[in-house]
């Protein structure tokens, strides 16, 4: 392996590792150690005196632990808990339930770490009122004031939009990763 | 991190070096960065690129009025420290010997 491509490789998992932080320090993290590293290579490009910089530098794992410290943020594990499932109900049958059950629903998934904000903004709106908005359009079809020819492409797109979302959303929780807190002490100086 | 920059502005790459050199503060180079971009956000330190002679541009870090500040409290602070610490170490020593 050529010296280039140790610290190319170094520098993709410490981008990988720092992809929990806020995008923007993570950003300034992985130009730093570039940085470091580019430093080091204008003084000797050999590849063990790459190696022996990547190793004074530390793992990545270390480098974005350190990060996180210094954010005074921790982060929490991705999951779907108790409110990220109500949020996944209320939204696909709450409205069967009064209106209110999708309400709720979304009060959940805005409340929600577990999701960005377009995430947030897909589960609102497609469809709006999940499947409750299909039934809608079963018992009345001219609600809308639709061609007739329209309502059944349009209910099946909405149907399959009501169940595909939420499936959606399920999926993106792990993918999103670890959401942040802040943690509860300030970071110490030094 | 700021005493190292009191006398004089520094580049990354060396203060890292420096501090990841200092018996007693054992750590690894590459986490000082995340302290460094700390520093550089709180505006306790201040930067400039420079063209090198060698390599690439490097960034050179100043400390800003308000670092300077923070490091005499930070330097009032630790002698008080280091103060109560050796008067307790030395009552300890007395009443062994």
């Amino acid at each position: 392996m050529t010296a280039g491509q140790v610290v190319e490789r170094y520098l993709r998992d410490l981008e990988r590792a720092a992809r929990p932080l806020p995008a923007e320090h993570a950003r300034e993290l992985v130009d730093d150690v570039a940085e470091h590293l580019a430093a080091a290579r204008a003084a000797d490009d050999s590849e063990a005196a790459v190696r022996t910089a990547i190793g004074r530098l530390g793992s990545p794992e270390s480098i974005v632990a350190a990060a996180f410290a210094e954010a005074g943020i921790v982060p929490v594990p991705a999951r779907i808990g108790w409110g990220e499932a109500l949020a996944l109900v209320g939204i696909s049958i709450g409205f069967l339930l009064f209106v209110v059950g999708w309400i709720l629903g979304l009060a959940f998934l805005w409340s929600s770490q577990a999701w960005t904000t377009r995430q947030k903004l897909v589960g609102t709106l497609v469809p709006p009122g999940g499947l409750g908005g299909f039934a809608l359009i079963l018992v009345r079809p001219t609600l809308y004031s639709l061609p007739p020819a329209a309502g059944t492409p349009l209910a099946i797109g909405w149907l399959v939009a009501a169940v595909a979302s939420p499936i959606w959303l399920a999926t993106r929780v792990a993918r999103n990763g670890p959401a942040m807190r802040p943690r509860a002490t300030a970071p110490a100086e030094r | 991190m700021l005493a190292l920059l009191r006398g004089e502005r520094r580049y990354g790459i060396e203060i890292v070096e420096l501090l990841g050199g200092i018996d007693g503060l054992a750590t690894s180079e590459g986490t000082l960065y995340p302290l460094l971009s700390r520093l550089r956000r709180e505006r306790s330190v201040s930067t400039s690129w420079q063209e090198s002679a060698v390599g690439p541009p490097r960034r050179y870090y100043e400390l800003t009025a308000s670092g300077r500040r923070a490091l005499n409290a930070f330097a009032e602070e630790w002698a008080r420290y280091r103060d109560a610490v050796d008067s307790l170490l030395g009552a300890e020593d007395r009443s062994t010997s």
